[in-house]
């Protein structure tokens, strides 16, 4: 039995992502606005008391580059997507994931022409909202959030970059022995 | 399936998979094989299908093809062999290329850059594919899954798992370990983002693949035998043109930036090496040896010195000059006053068709083909003579072998020579060492690929100038002029030493100048000045006898270290020949 509701396809939210109209970030009251209306769309049964967690946001700083968005501003511009409209969704997932996304992934700007975080930030989207890509089991839909989810990845390459340092002793100390054996050889003759 | 109904399936799915690639995509029909015997013969051996990049041609076996069960997959194998033209490698150039790339970052286990470089260019194209057409590449794999799995192709099946989202074990027979989960991120990331860069994504795969392949060499080769589509894919190659390599650091893919997204410092902050470990590979040229090396991985079928041939051919063509001429009187009209044996290298248009046919027979090159002989009479306007080249080349010990590295000495010679033969001039050329090493062409000859042959060989023993060569050429004065050019260092003082029948080199030495009606030049790698009085006892003497020379009227040309000889071949027919005519005649009578 399914116990994640069917969500819009892969395919359009990476070109929902990649259309991203760039400019200036919003910050503050403009941001707050953005959110709120958001929110209101998605799950037109908030309350004030739900919406607490986004006052919280770090949204009246000024960002060092106000031309690069952060995982919460691409996150509202895919939800903001009308493939999302329809879907049951609920407030206190939608206002926990928007308060909590800039902290899922390994950086807080990802690389939209990068299609590994592209991936990453869509299903990182999709399952925070208990939704899956249309087409996939839920099965899938988790083994594939795995194969993309950057803590992991941080995991498994920490692990091969150690197995190559054991790999690249292992080869120095041959090398050094057979210069040394030759070294002999040269001697002798 | 019947071979009829099989091959009819398999030629109408042809031509949608050259428009799987492009609408505008031409190439013959595959060679279709239906046995083990036409499959050896067309020298496919191990893989089911491959492509030769030379002839553009496709092979596939039906038989091996219907053994695997690979029938309903005609779509998939072709696309893929016409990935290999059009994507990865898509030409001999590229080809070699990347096979210089992954030998770089192979180091020990440079043998296997055909195989990995193989598994590379599939993965690129079936990713293409997978991605951005109908072909279900991963059925493919499916049916290649083999019982038992080396460590090796169990991530190369993850990297595609990963790359087309499979779950865990679809291409895979086990689980695997932590390192080689990151291994097989990192081999999809390789793909994803090097996609167009793919020369420098060549050589991080490879460096991910070395420590698999180390481990188990053999099994690694056993495994992809039967994937093996690009191994012999320069079959039938000439072998011409050193392919030039891109600056590309030798780094493994968990440092680098570009693929984990983290910066340098980043890395270094968690305690590795990071840039630190990168070997610069700055984008140099291949040593002769490597390019012989490279070639043989290609598949292509070319001797060791065939390919220094080519190489230093290649090498030389961006310094080709014209070679010198000399200004003698030109006649107001030429006549004919005969004929002359022509010969291959000859122009084909000075062919005198009526007296080759007189001779009788068919013609044959060489020996029953003649041109005309004009007289040059009148003495109003000069015109330019083409000098011929005598080239003594000393290949003793002192010297670096130029099918190993390359060689000053060599590209000097075949600079200087390829310049002689494309003005028209004959040359000799010599190789010379100890005593009774000496290799020299036929005479003055107009056949590039046997001077440059003679050029490319190397003795390495001791120094002993053949003078019996240099006695007989100048017995007689030449009837066209010659430069003598001796490309050496002191060495050359063994030209003032007694030959074999007892007259002194000096004499000789002397009568050459005289006979040539050119002029004789040293080329020598000297540690100091021929004046000089400094320096090792024990080389006054050889000093003492290249001032002997100098005064006889060699014209030593001292250069220090054997890359500037290449330079004394750039000038040689600057300064002596393109000049006024009053240089020229300097020049040519000191």
């Amino acid at each position: 039995m399914s116990h994640l509701q069917s969500g819009p396809s892969m395919l359009h939210l990476h070109q929902r992502l990649l259309a991203y109209p760039g400019g200036p970030v919003p910050i503050g009251q403009e941001m707050i606005a953005l959110l709120h209306d958001l929110i209101a769309r998605l799950a037109p049964a908030v309350s004030a008391a739900t919406l607490l967690p986004i006052y919280d946001l770090p949204q009246w700083e000024e960002p060092e580059d106000r031309e690069r968005p952060d995982t919460l501003l691409l996150m509202v511009w895919l939800l903001a997507d009308d493939a999302f409209r329809g879907l049951t969704l609920y407030c206190d997932e939608v206002v926990g994931l928007l308060a909590s996304c800039n902290a899922l992934m390994d950086s807080v700007h990802p690389n939209l022409n990068d299609e590994d975080q592209r991936e990453e930030l869509i299903r990182l989207t999709l399952s925070g909202l208990r939704l899956k890509p249309q087409n996939e089991t839920d099965q899938q839909a988790q083994d594939r959030l795995l194969m993309v989810s950057s803590s992991e990845r941080a995991r498994v390459v920490a692990a091969s970059r150690a197995a190559e340092e054991r790999a690249e002793s292992i080869r120095k100390a041959l090398a050094e022995k057979r210069a040394r054996e030759a070294a002999d050889k040269y001697t002798r003759e | 399936m019947s071979a009829d109904p099989q091959l009819k399936h398999w030629q109408a799915q042809w031509q949608r998979a050259l428009q799987l690639w492009s609408d505008h995509l031409q190439l013959q029909e595959p060679l279709w094989l239906f046995d083990v015997q036409a499959a050896n013969q067309a020298g496919l051996t191990d893989s089911f299908a491959a492509i030769r990049l030379t002839s553009q041609r496709v092979m596939v076996n039906l038989q091996e093809i219907s053994q695997r069960g690979l029938d309903d997959y005609a779509l998939e194998v072709l696309a893929h062999e016409i990935g290999h033209h059009v994507y990865a490698p898509a030409n001999m150039t590229q080809h070699l290329q990347l096979l210089a790339v992954i030998r770089q970052a192979l180091p020990g286990s440079e043998q296997l850059a055909p195989l990995v470089a193989n598994l590379y260019t599939d993965l690129l194209i079936n990713q293409h594919l997978q991605r951005h057409t109908p072909c279900q590449m991963d059925a493919v794999y499916q049916r290649l899954k083999p019982t038992t799995a080396t460590a090796l192709w169990q991530l190369y099946m993850r990297i595609y798992e990963r790359l087309w989202q499979l779950p865990p074990e679809t291409l895979t027979s086990d689980p695997l370990g932590s390192s080689e989960e990151g291994d097989a991120w990192l081999g999809s990331r390789i793909i994803k983002v090097y996609g167009k860069d793919w020369l420098t994504g060549a050589s991080r795969f490879a460096t991910l693949l070395l420590r698999y392949l180390q481990d188990d060499e053999q099994g690694a080769n056993d495994a992809f035998g039967v994937l093996a589509d690009t191994a012999d894919a320069g079959n039938g190659h000439t072998g011409t043109g050193v392919p030039a390599l891109p600056a590309i650091d030798v780094l493994h893919p968990s440092l680098d930036p570009d693929l984990i997204d983290q910066t340098p410092s980043t890395a270094d902050a968690d305690g590795n090496g990071g840039a630190a470990s990168a070997v610069r590979s700055a984008g140099q040229a291949l040593e002769p040896q490597e390019y012989y090396e490279v070639l043989r991985a290609a598949g292509v079928d070319i001797s060791r010195h065939d390919a220094t041939v080519n190489y230093y051919r290649d090498a030389v063509r961006p310094y080709l000059l014209p070679f010198p001429a000399r200004s003698t009187p030109a006649p107001s009209e030429p006549e004919r006053e005969g004929t002359t044996l022509w010969e291959p290298g000859d122009d084909p248009g000075e062919i005198d068709w009526f007296a080759t046919l007189l001779a009788g027979g068919n013609p044959i090159p060489g020996i029953t083909t003649h041109k005309a002989v004009f007289s040059l009479d009148g003495t109003e306007q000069p015109r330019q003579q083409v000098c011929d080249l005598d080239l003594y080349v000393d290949s003793s010990g002192s010297m670096p072998n130029p099918q190993y590295q390359l060689s000053y000495p060599a590209l000097a010679g075949v600079l200087l020579c390829m310049s002689a033969l494309r003005a028209g001039a004959r040359v000799q050329v010599t190789l010379w060492s100890g005593a009774r090493q000496c290799l020299t062409t036929d005479g003055f000859i107009r056949d590039e690929t046997s001077a440059l042959r003679v050029l490319t060989g190397f003795f390495g023993g001791s120094t002993s100038f053949p003078l019996k060569l240099l006695r007989d050429t100048y017995a007689q004065p030449r009837r066209t002029p010659t430069q003598v050019v001796v490309l050496s260092d002191d060495g050359v003082s063994s030209m003032f030493s007694d030959d074999e029948e007892g007259t002194p080199g000096a004499e000789i030495s002397a009568r050459t100048l005289r006979h040539c009606g050119g002029a004789g030049h040293w080329v020598l790698d000297l540690p100091m000045e021929l004046d000089s009085q400094t320096g090792h006892p024990w080389l006054q003497g050889s000093y003492e006898k290249m001032r002997v020379g100098r005064d006889q009227g060699w014209q030593v040309h001292r250069v220090s270290g054997l890359e500037p000889m290449l330079t004394f071949a750039r000038r040689f027919s600057r300064q002596y020949y393109q000049a006024n005519d009053a240089t020229s005649q300097r020049a040519t009578r000191p």
